[in-house]
């Protein structure tokens, strides 16, 4: 599963961009946009997908963060802004078993804690550091939480072509599976969303991270109640008649259900993971349950925790203004990369030179820009250490740190590792071979059986405790839901987790007792 | 032994340097690609690569010279259909995914763009996915256990099977229509399991090099080097002596690498064609969801009865296991069939039963071994009948369990099918797990819930749901798995050597894809030999390097190559106690060797050392008494002749959640009695992760084709495997009885994926009321079942009746 040849560019702007994808747009193959290619790359591998020029956004300016826009608290969402950026806090799974579906709390998350909340349900920690915001209502998935949530907050899109900028409202903006309102040469640049009064986020999946069956998203706007479906149709839907039920002030649950069941867009599909009977059921039961957990309208909006940003507008702005804030971005594992190089040349498969310092050496490889991170590193570089076990974004096991970050190897091109630092597994242990302590503990809680995933967990793993030092068995579970292990039935991974967060810190005073709930920083809080 | 030392393998494989097939470069080395058949069943009328330039990317087809060889599974079983697998499809593709062609070229990137210039002509031909077709049994009940033989088909998969039947066997001991006749009950299951397969999370891999000189080296993922070579020899008309099988760190294996597959052979016969040019081929995952042998497509029509104190009077089954497209190789189409039937009654003990299995084959992936073989699903199946017959009789299910059990008195126990069963320890396993799991408090809970009634709501009933299996585990010469074909897997060679410096090398025939075989076999010698661990090198999977061994499958390491590494070690210290008498004059029974050192009875210091005895035994044959040979080693054959049953009980407590059909596993216990521990750490690493495999085929995993014999689940995005969120904790003890075999040990590798689909159907029925009768156990089916009794009983969803998952 590798993907066909393709240029790549990485414009310096929104108009060379645009520029790009204009010139793309004529070739055999056209062209198409590079994000966090979490959803587009596995396409590329499968080759169901064999554009002839890789627009790469990740050099743009500007377009990553959460903004305040305008005196009624409406927010400016950068489209490159990674899904990890808008996330809560780790804590314990979300839907997984013994907690609640679309729970609440107003106390969490950065920014608005509907984007936390719904953050939480996006893949894994892998996924959500390279996904973006924008990639996601761009590539249209009907069981995604960002479509859902724009058209929930009345999103209005800010879309540049070569004609200049225009305003898609979210309503007109999803056509179809996979099928929107933007043309080949135009680009998703930031969203604008009301800040609702009062949401509710609700959402089913069959594992934790995958692609909702059903999610419902309701909100109060000034405008208006919302109630929005996703993964009931190909787009995600309003549903009309509920939200004119509560605009009238109803709020009994099993009338909004009742509304959802019998509306005319909760006409749902049937496919492999579900029945459209079931799917429309779920509608209404979410439905409900969002509605159940919905906080008081008077609930003032809550801050923003940890200095939000204060320009008005995203873009364009100087580029260390729209970093994301530090409250945002977790503590980083090494240095954030000095300088961005120059653009490769766009030669469709010629090879290209990439440097890059992995595990601290500076090494430079020349590859093609269809080469993966994964392949470079592990047939140019000769690091095996990193694993493929899936090359479709689902296993985990060529999880490798990018700039601290923990990436999918799989995923990432090398030409988007230029001039990053990468860790590898082979660059844990200390010069003498001393383990790392997560190696250590994985040894000694038999956390590894065939090892061909381990190097994926233990870099997950230290990228886990990095951020979070002291973290819950439901907790480690979730920040390692993203690697498969076909071996131990986890449960020594877990064991290995807990026992290397001990060796790394020492134990609390106050005894952190399993179970425990720990409401303020739950993504799952406020349940039974 | 009985500790848990550090593994061996540990450090390489954490720090990046284990050493996997797909990690092997070579001088030279060139990659290969395998264009797949994108039609379920389709005539080849025509394969054209001239758009690709020969010299560059060689392709290779069926027509290539050299590939008129086909894999033949063998069996003498009577009736059985026996059929041509080629390497790459030949006139005719018979599943999606079949390669049909392979292309050579300097990467896979460049190898994967060539096949998209290879134009292949088709002629799509009727499609056949499903292996039985419904209500194929008289409604009445009668003739179960003799289902009725197959119809010819329009296109049959194979022309030697016009009816697509590659095999049929029926058991039967007992009269079981009197039987049932005289039953205080009769209960009846209709039953259908689910495809998927071990996915282990590195797929298949291979790395052939074929010099001048006429050797060939094949560097695989597999779990059987030496049966691979066995069969490659034969195959290519090869000495064996100029084979060479390297199976190093293998990425996980369950039994889908215990085969060999036409891949295999191709890229053997390629490298044949290529001589000098190491090639690599690398499954990819959407090839190993699409080729690699899948399992448990299975159909039961189960029926049982009881006497009014629920003892089992009669087992009466018929079943159809979907084989896929081909025999698979060398285990054949009767792999899960046989295995079905022979093992059906698990540890219920039952006089009267009659089984006939059949191996269809139909336009799907192969099927072939993959942890449990079958049984996951006759424990369903009998878990399944329990209940129901429970339920009937107004009992307890777990005392129904527990009246049927084979008990300490009844071993050695002769099953239905001749099998004997030697561990009885099977009530114990209950009474421990049902202790662990707080069944009474449970039960409180449970009655409690049920009281608030359906209409609370929120109120999630809860579950409590029971499986018990017997682990049939390190086969010997007569109990062997497999449908009588031309080899018996009951042993395994086992070579000691102590080298001249007194350190220890072991040489074993077994491998190992996970499951600690390094450390565990190092255990095993240092144990016997009286040295230190880590003075104990453990070697295996290259066939140049050991003797023979039949490989890592049915659950059989421990039993079999650690009776092998046993006798080897202990041969090999009786000789070096007989040189240390000679060279220190004392008497044999006064010496004996502790941490690499000899010592004297009575004497608190050693009076020389292993490295000492080695020395002469190598570099001063001057110093060797007369009647010793030059050197310090030895090489055992072990065989246990029968094999080792392990026993094991799970029990599960489960709420679901009326409004959504979510199942949520509360409690998850396991007790078994595995024997003798080596390394318990490494026991209960198998144990917890072959339960886990059982619960994601239980509630996740399934190979879903559609009637075109498309695979829909051609993406780890569909195909579910579960996470780290997915699978509870688990609370697993272990009872220790010794076996009969030199270590006393029982295998420990399969036995927990066979309880989790009877675990949880079981824990379904007793929450819900709903019986559960097809897997995977999905919201969705749970929902409507659900729905489908409320609607049936009027009642509010969620209250107690009868009902039935589709």
């Amino acid at each position: 599963m590798k993907p066909a040849p393709f240029a790549h560019v990485r414009p310096a702007s929104v108009a060379e961009a645009v520029e790009a994808l204009a010139a793309g747009a004529e070739l055999d193959g056209g062209a198409k946009v590079l994000a966090g290619g979490q959803s587009l790359v596995p396409l590329l591998a499968m080759r169901l997908a064999a554009p002839s020029l890789l627009v790469d956004l990740n050099a743009l300016p500007g377009l990553r963060g959460v903004t305040a826009d305008g005196p009624d608290g409406a927010l400016r969402i950068g489209a490159l802004t990674r899904h990890a950026d808008l996330v809560a806090p780790p804590g314990p799974v979300p839907g997984a078993p013994g907690a609640p579906s679309g729970a609440l709390d107003h106390e969490i998350g950065v920014g608005v804690p509907l984007l936390a909340q719904a953050a939480g349900w996006i893949g894994h920690t892998a996924i959500r550091a390279r996904g973006t915001f924008g990639g996601s209502l761009a590539h249209a998935d009907p069981n995604a939480e960002w479509p859902a949530v724009a058209l929930a907050c009345d999103a209005e899109l800010a879309v540049v072509g070569p004609g200049g900028e225009r305003l898609a409202p979210a309503s007109g903006f999803f056509h179809g599976l996979l099928q929107t309102d933007l043309a080949d040469d135009e680009l998703l640049t930031s969203a604008r969303l009301a800040r609702p009064r009062a949401w509710a986020f609700a959402e089913l999946a069959r594992r934790h991270g995958d692609f909702a069956l059903v999610l419902c998203v309701v909100t109060e706007l000034a405008a208006g109640w919302r109630v929005v479906l996703g993964g009931v149709a190909g787009t995600p839907v309003r549903c009309a008649s509920a939200e004119a039920l509560l605009d009238q002030g109803e709020r009994d649950p099993a009338a909004l259900a009742a509304a959802v069941a019998a509306a005319p867009e909760a006409e749902a599909f049937s496919d492999l993971h579900a029945s459209a009977a079931y799917r429309r059921a779920m509608a209404a039961e979410l439905a409900s349950r969002a509605l159940r957990q919905i906080q008081p309208a008077t609930s003032p909006p809550a801050p923003l925790p940890g200095g939000p940003p204060t320009s008005a507008a995203v873009a364009p702005a100087p580029p260390d203004a729209v970093a994301p804030p530090d409250a945002v971005a977790p503590p980083r594992l090494v240095p954030p990369r000095a300088a961005v190089a120059p653009a490769p040349s766009p030669e469709r498969s010629g090879a290209v030179a990439v440097a890059l310092n992995v595990n601290g050496r500076n090494r430079t490889a020349a590859c093609e820009p269809r080469h993966t991170l994964a392949d470079v590193l592990r047939e140019q570089l000769g690091l095996t250490g990193t694993h493929l076990g899936c090359e479709q974004g689902v296993c985990g096991a060529c999880t490798v740190l990018l700039d601290g970050e923990p990436v999918r190897s799989c995923l990432t091109f090398a030409v988007q590792a230029e001039g990053a630092a990468v860790t590898t597994i082979e660059g844990l242990a200390a010069p003498d071979g001393t383990l790392h302590p997560v190696q250590d503990a994985f040894s000694r809680c038999h956390g590894l059986q065939c090892g061909y995933c381990t190097p994926g967990f233990v870099l997950t793993a230290v990228h886990l405790l990095a951020t979070d030092p002291a973290p819950t068995r439901p907790a480690i579970r979730e920040a390692l839901s993203g690697n498969l292990c076909r071996c131990t039935g986890y449960v020594g991974i877990v064991d290995a987790v807990e026992e290397a967060s001990r060796d790394l810190v020492p134990p609390p005073v106050t005894d952190d007792a399993p179970g425990q709930e720990n409401v303020g920083s739950n993504p799952a809080g406020g349940h039974d | 032994m009985g500790a848990s030392p550090r593994r061996k393998e540990d450090r390489r494989l954490l720090t990046g340097r284990g050493r996997f097939v797909t990690d092997l470069q070579l001088p030279r080395m060139r990659h290969v690609a395998f264009l797949r058949s994108p039609w379920a069943h389709a005539r080849i009328v025509g394969v054209d690569a001239s758009a690709l330039d020969p010299a560059e990317h060689p392709v290779f087809t069926a027509d290539s010279p050299g590939f008129d060889v086909s894999l033949r599974a063998l069996s003498a079983l009577p009736g059985y259909v026996t059929t041509d697998q080629p390497p790459l499809a030949r006139g005719t593709a018979r599943f999606a995914g079949e390669a049909v062609a392979a292309v050579v070229a300097d990467d896979r990137y460049q190898a994967e763009d060539a096949l998209e210039r290879i134009e292949v002509d088709w002629e799509p031909l009727p499609v056949m996915v499903r292996a039985w077709t419904d209500g194929a049994l008289a409604a009445d009940g009668t003739g179960v256990g003799r289902s009725p033989a197959p119809e010819p088909v329009p296109a049959p998969v194979h022309a030697e099977a016009p009816d697509n039947q590659l095999l049929a066997r029926t058991f039967e001991a007992g009269d079981v229509d009197a039987a049932l006749a005289a039953s205080a009950a009769v209960v009846r299951r209709s039953l259908t399991t689910n495809r998927h397969g071990g996915n282990p999370m590195e797929g298949r891999a291979g790395v052939a090099l074929y010099t001048d000189d006429g050797h060939l080296t094949f560097w695989s993922g597999t779990q059987v080097p030496h049966l691979v070579r066995n069969l490659l020899a034969e195959l290519l008309e090869l000495p064996e002596s100029r084979l060479r099988v390297i199976a190093p760190d293998v990425g996980g294996g369950f039994g889908v690498k215990a085969v060999l597959y036409p891949e295999d052979l191709a890229l053997c016969l390629m490298a044949r064609a290529l001589p000098g040019t190491p090639l690599k081929w690398v499954e990819d995952r959407a090839e190993h969801l699409a080729a690699a042998c899948a399992s448990r497509d299975h159909h039961y029509e189960v029926t049982a009865g009881f006497d009014d104190e629920g003892r089992l009077t009669a087992v009466a089954a018929d079943v159809w296991c979907n084989v896929g497209a081909y025999s698979v190789y060398p285990w054949t189409a009767g792999i899960e069939a046989l295995m079905a039937g022979g093992l059906m009654t698990g540890p219920y003990k039952v006089a009267h039963y009659r089984c006939t299995v059949r191996g269809i084959t139909t336009n799907t992936t192969p099927a072939g071994p993959y942890r449990g073989v079958a049984r996951p699903a006759t424990v369903y199946a009998m878990e399944c009948l329990l209940d129901s017959g429970a339920r009937a009789l107004g009992l307890d299910p777990v005392d129904v369990r527990r009246i049927n059990l084979i008990g300490p008195d009844d071993v050695p126990y002769r099953l239905p099918t001749r099998l004997v069963d030697d561990t009885g320890y099977y009530g114990e396993c209950l009474d421990a797990a049902a202790e662990r799991l707080d069944l009474a408090g449970l039960r409180v809970e449970q009655a409690r819930r049920r009281a608030l009634g359906p209409g609370a709501g929120v109120v999630k009933p809860i579950g409590i749901g029971i499986a018990c299996y017997n682990e049939l585990t390190g086969l010997g010469r007569a109990a062997s798995a497999g449908p009588r074909m031309p080899f018996r897997t009951g042993h395994e060679a086992c070579t000691v050597r102590v080298n001249p410096d007194g350190r220890v090398l072991v040489l074993s025939g077994v491998t190992s894809q996970g499951q600690g075989w390094e450390t565990t076999a190092a255990q095993i010698v240092a144990d016997a030999m009286g040295v230190a661990l880590d003075d104990v090198e453990v070697r295996y999977g290259d066939t140049d390097q050991v003797l023979w061994g039949f490989g890592a499958f049915s659950s059989r390491q421990a039993v079999i190559a650690g009776g092998a590494a046993h006798l080897a070690a202990g041969a090999v210290r009786d000789a070096a106690l007989r040189l240390a008498a000679e060279l220190y004059e004392a008497s044999v029974a006064d010496l004996r060797l502790e941490a690499g050192k000899v010592y004297v009875a009575g004497s608190p210091e050693p009076v020389g050392s292993l490295a000492d005895v080695a020395r002469v035994a190598y570099l001063e044959s001057n110093r060797l008494p007369d009647g010793f040979e030059p050197g310090l080693d030895a090489t055992r054959f072990y065989d246990p002749v029968m094999g080792a049953f392990a026993a094991g009980v799970q029990l599960a407590a489960i709420e679901i959640d009326p409004a959504t059909g979510e199942l949520t596993i509360l409690r998850w216990v396991c007790v078994e009695d595995a024997g003798r521990a080596i390394n318990p750490q490494i026991v209960h690493g198998q144990v917890a992760g072959s339960i886990a495999q059982g619960i994601g085929g239980a509630l996740y995993e399934h190979l879903v084709y559609d009637e075109g014999g498309n695979l829909r689940t051609g993406t780890l995005l569909d195909y579910l495997m579960p996470t780290s969120a997915e699978i509870p904790e688990m609370d697993i003890g272990h009872i220790e009885r010794p076996a009969d075999n030199p270590l006393g040990v029982r295998g420990v590798g399969e036995g927990g994926t066979l309880g989790p689909a009877g675990v949880l159907a079981s824990a379904v029925a007793d929450a819900i009321g709903i019986d559960v009768d097809e897997l995977p156990i999905t919201p969705d089916r749970l929902w409507l079942a659900l729905h489908e009794q409320a609607s049936a009983d009027g009642a509010a969803v969620g209250s107690p009746g009868e009902g039935t998952v589709r």
